[in-house]
């Protein structure tokens, strides 16, 4: 069985291995969802995918949205008539959307139900930031769910969605990449019976204006919603608790506190120390962290990325006059400020804190480690090579920045000096391939703005013009005003867009700029070419990066555009990811003509260029390679062929 | 017989079927009856880059992340991520070795060097007698026809030389449900391939 036809089936108690966004897509269906939206971002962008794969069959809407400002207003929009929307999203995805959800809060979500899945990325293995989706919450007065697996994630969403309804208020799930990246096992419930609805905007102008008369009552109404919602909040089913009694009580959410959990059944201290694991974390549950503190001397507090519990929790005791606790967290030292936890750090902290307690430590964690151990560790860690992200073999992006700094060099631009913006997207892995270009990377939408700003000052000769790159899907999310920009002020840029043809990094999902939709249907793509020159832009061309003697053409004469009419110009490289095209027959490379020279490996460096050490030459790997055929325009021996 | 617990990691280079396999033994695992929680080290759409699979298996499993020094097993993929794991391993722990390298740019360009098999099978040594080199990649090129199942040759042959607790036909269930159908059959076939291999190491 697929796992679409998995997903889809309504088979309660059924126990499947999931990974936790499809837990998390599951959740939404057997909670009724009516409408889907989102943009795909790691770690969340399964559960959009998903949801877009059976919206269809199971008789709901979903869309990829431009962005996420579009994808909440769009939700919203829909339970304002009545439905029950969802959307998905990863941690900086807040940032985009939080102008539209700091008034949706003021106003509610009508008679439907609205639920926002946020992914945090603890440790920004795939993002530019670490950034805790709980604070956002907090501050934009929305609820907060916190769920610690992918089974807790599944039924969260069906109770933000209970949430929600009842008090016609958006609910946050969130999650961190080991719950949303973690395969589980998960227990199936019930798919809802599809009844024939039928929508209505019940007008309500005190409701639905924000602003003059109206925010301030709004505002005072979204408070005394938060105080039902906290009372709610106290209910113990909610948590993972264990009333230990103890002088140590451990308070946390989400991964963290199960690595705590696990930590203390690691040291034997599962019966000596109270757990109050929430799951309900905006509005907290005051009275039962009351509760449980009274009877503690230490707390300690356990939690991914910011102090949230932390400060919140010493504000609920100083509002209740507890002042002989001892609060350990990030502020006391004990946590650290960035990354993940882990069991390690959890036991670490455990170890720590229980110092200053009557609690005496077995320490079987030093019985783990012999003493040659770490020796041997160091060993293979120096024996090991290096390896970092690059191009995957086909990567159209490495022919275009090949091209590019080509081109830069044939120009007499100092790649030294020029300065090249990226973006978020595979193409920012450039500064780590053998091409070696690009200097920063930051948020989406920001390389070719950055890039303008930085043409005011760069002027001479040599370091000109200023490069921007940006990604096709992000052209459409965050790329269109700062293009607009630029033609409108006159920065005099070199801005690419390198269009592959997909959203790559987060999955291979569709955009503006592609044929079909999130859910399969065709549509007429936007035409990237035509709004670049529509906004007045004199200088555009389309090139393949596959063919990249013309692209260094291309890229050649654009520079001479910008500096000859000091106006910017803006190059499209075309060519679909390698990955979505089916694999083409391999090339090869011919011994009696590679003369070793190595100028494949050291200047382009695909991933299926290997080195024979025996031989001492070049040869390609026949299960890596993708048969782009790119290598070959870069052998000065017409050794690679096919 | 069920195990309390099993720490299992499954490494190599991103691109490599290394979450595919991941799923397949985790399946498995819940159908003979564990609790699973699978955890990757590093996730992304991308090719070319060191993954890391955090496999866990038990009665009851709290997270998905394998603490350090407390792995009981790891299959690499590809040679040189199996030295990149060694903080995560157990003494004793069981080491099945995919023999087959992938050298990455900084080696190609010369910056870095590529340890030789038997540095690598050296160093290992260092921590467990259970060292196993399988030239699964090879065989599964040779024998096979598609480079993909030699993944399921180093299962198949995994689960002959380390007891998990799952049966044979609970992997060819979990094949069923994690592989396109058309590739089942082949996929036994390297099971088999992998279970026969591990008799001639017994």
């Amino acid at each position: 069985m697929s796992l679409i036809e998995l997903l889809k089936s309504d088979q309660p108690g059924k126990r499947v291995v999931l990974l936790g966004n499809y837990a998390i897509a599951r959740g939404a269906i057997e909670a009724g969802v009516d409408v889907v939206t989102g943009y795909p971002g790691t770690p969340s962008s399964e559960a959009l995918e998903t949801l877009g794969a059976l919206s269809r069959e199971l008789g709901f809407y979903a869309e990829l949205s431009v962005n996420e400002k579009v994808a909440t207003e769009v939700a919203a929009g829909a339970a304002f008539v009545g439905m029950n929307s969802f959307v998905t999203m990863k941690h900086v995805g807040v940032n985009v959307a939080a102008d539209f959800l700091n008034t949706l809060n003021l106003s509610g979500v009508g008679e439907g139900s609205y639920v926002i899945y946020v992914a945090d990325d603890v440790g920004a293995w795939v993002s530019q930031n670490e950034q805790d989706t709980r604070v956002f919450a907090n501050f934009l007065h929305i609820p907060c769910l916190s769920a610690y697996n992918p089974q807790s994630a599944k039924e969260l969403v069906i109770e933000a969605f209970k949430i929600s309804k009842e008090f016609s208020i958006p609910v946050i799930l969130r999650t961190t990449e080991r719950v949303s990246h973690a395969s589980g096992v998960v227990t199936f419930g019930k798919l809802p019976k599809k009844e024939k609805r039928t929508f209505e905007f019940k007008k309500n102008l005190e409701q639905y204006y924000l602003g003059d008369v109206y925010a301030q009552r709004l505002h005072k109404e979204l408070h005394e919603k938060l105080e039902k919602i906290k009372e709610l909040s106290n209910n113990k089913n909610y948590h993972i608790i264990n009333e230990g009694n103890s002088e140590v009580l451990l308070i946390g959410d989400g991964v963290a506190i199960m690595y705590a959990i696990e930590a203390l059944e690691r040291l034997g201290l599962t019966d000596k120390v109270s757990v109050l694991g929430l799951t309900i974390v905006n509005p907290l549950p005051e009275k039962l962290i009351i509760e449980f503190a009274k009877k503690a001397k230490v707390i300690g507090i356990v939690e991914e990325v910011e102090p949230y519990l932390e400060k919140e929790v010493a504000s609920i005791l100083h509002r209740h006059s507890i002042s002989d606790v001892k609060i350990y967290g990030r502020f006391t030292g004990h946590l650290p400020w960035y990354s993940e936890l882990g069991v390690d750090k959890a036991e670490e902290f455990l170890l720590d804190i229980l110092k200053d307690t009557s609690i005496e430590v077995e320490h079987t964690r030093v019985k783990r480690l012999d003493e040659n151990l770490p020796k041997i560790v160091e060993a293979a860690k120096r024996t090991a090579a290096p390896r970092y992200l690059s191009f995957c073999p086909g990567c159209p992006h490495l022919g275009t920045f090949y091209a590019l700094k080509k081109a830069l060099l044939l120009e007499r631009v100092n790649i030294k000096k020029v300065p090249v913006n990226l973006d978020i997207g595979c193409y920012g892995l450039s500064p780590f391939s053998n091409v070696r270009l690009g200097d920063t990377s930051f948020c989406m939408g920001s390389g070719i703005t950055l890039t303008q700003g930085m043409s005011l000052g760069v002027k001479d000769e040599k370091s000109t013009p200023v490069v921007g790159l940006i990604g096709d899907s992000t052209f459409f999310h965050a790329g269109l005003t700062g293009t607009a920009n630029a033609i409108w002020n006159n920065h005099p840029i070199l801005m690419i867009v390198v269009d592959n043809r997909t959203t790559a990094m987060t999955g291979h999902q569709p955009h503006p700029g592609v044929e079909y939709r999130l859910d399969g249907t065709p549509t007429k793509p936007l035409d990237i070419t035509k709004i670049v020159k529509s906004m007045g832009y004199e200088f555009v061309e389309v090139v393949d990066p596959y063919d990249i003697n013309s692209s260094v053409e291309a890229i050649k004469k654009a520079i001479r555009f910008i500096k000859e009419n000091n106006k910017p110009a803006v190059i499209i490289a075309r060519r679909a990811c390698g990955l979505i095209v089916p694999k083409e027959e391999p090339y090869r490379i011919d011994p009696n003509k590679c003369t070793g020279c190595r100028t494949c490996i050291v200047t382009f460096g695909c991933q299926a260029l290997q080195w024979n050490k025996d031989t001492g030459k070049a040869e390609i790997r026949a299960e890596l390679c993708r048969g782009c055929g790119m290598c070959a325009h870069i052998c000065p021996y017409n050794a690679i062929e096919r | 017989m069920l195990k309390d617990l099993l720490n299992i990691l499954i490494t190599g280079v991103g691109g490599q079927g290394n979450v595919t396999m991941a799923r397949i033994l985790a399946t498995a695992a819940a159908f003979a009856g564990y609790d699973v929680l699978v955890g990757e080290l590093y996730g992304s759409a991308q090719r070319g880059g060191s993954v890391t699979s955090h496999v866990r298996i038990g009665k009851k499993v709290l997270t998905p992340m394998i603490p350090k020094h407390s792995a009981d097993a790891v299959i690499a993929l590809e040679m040189n991520e199996s030295l990149r794991v060694a903080d995560y391993l157990k003494r004793n722990a069981t080491i099945v070795l995919n023999e087959y390298m992938i050298y990455p740019p900084e080696v190609l360009r010369g910056e870095a060097s590529y340890p030789s098999k038997d540095e690598i099978v050296s160093v290992l040594k260092g921590l467990t007698d259970k060292v196993y080199v399988v030239p699964a990649t090879d065989i599964a090129i040779k024998q096979l026809g598609n480079a993909m199942v030699g993944n399921t040759i180093l299962l198949g042959f995994f689960l002959s030389v380390f007891d998990t607790g799952i049966n044979y036909e609970h992997v060819a269930e979990a094949l069923k449900v994690t592989i396109k159908p058309k590739y089942l059959d082949l996929n036994l076939k390297a099971l088999d391939v992998g279970r026969e291999l591990a008799q001639k190491y017994a």
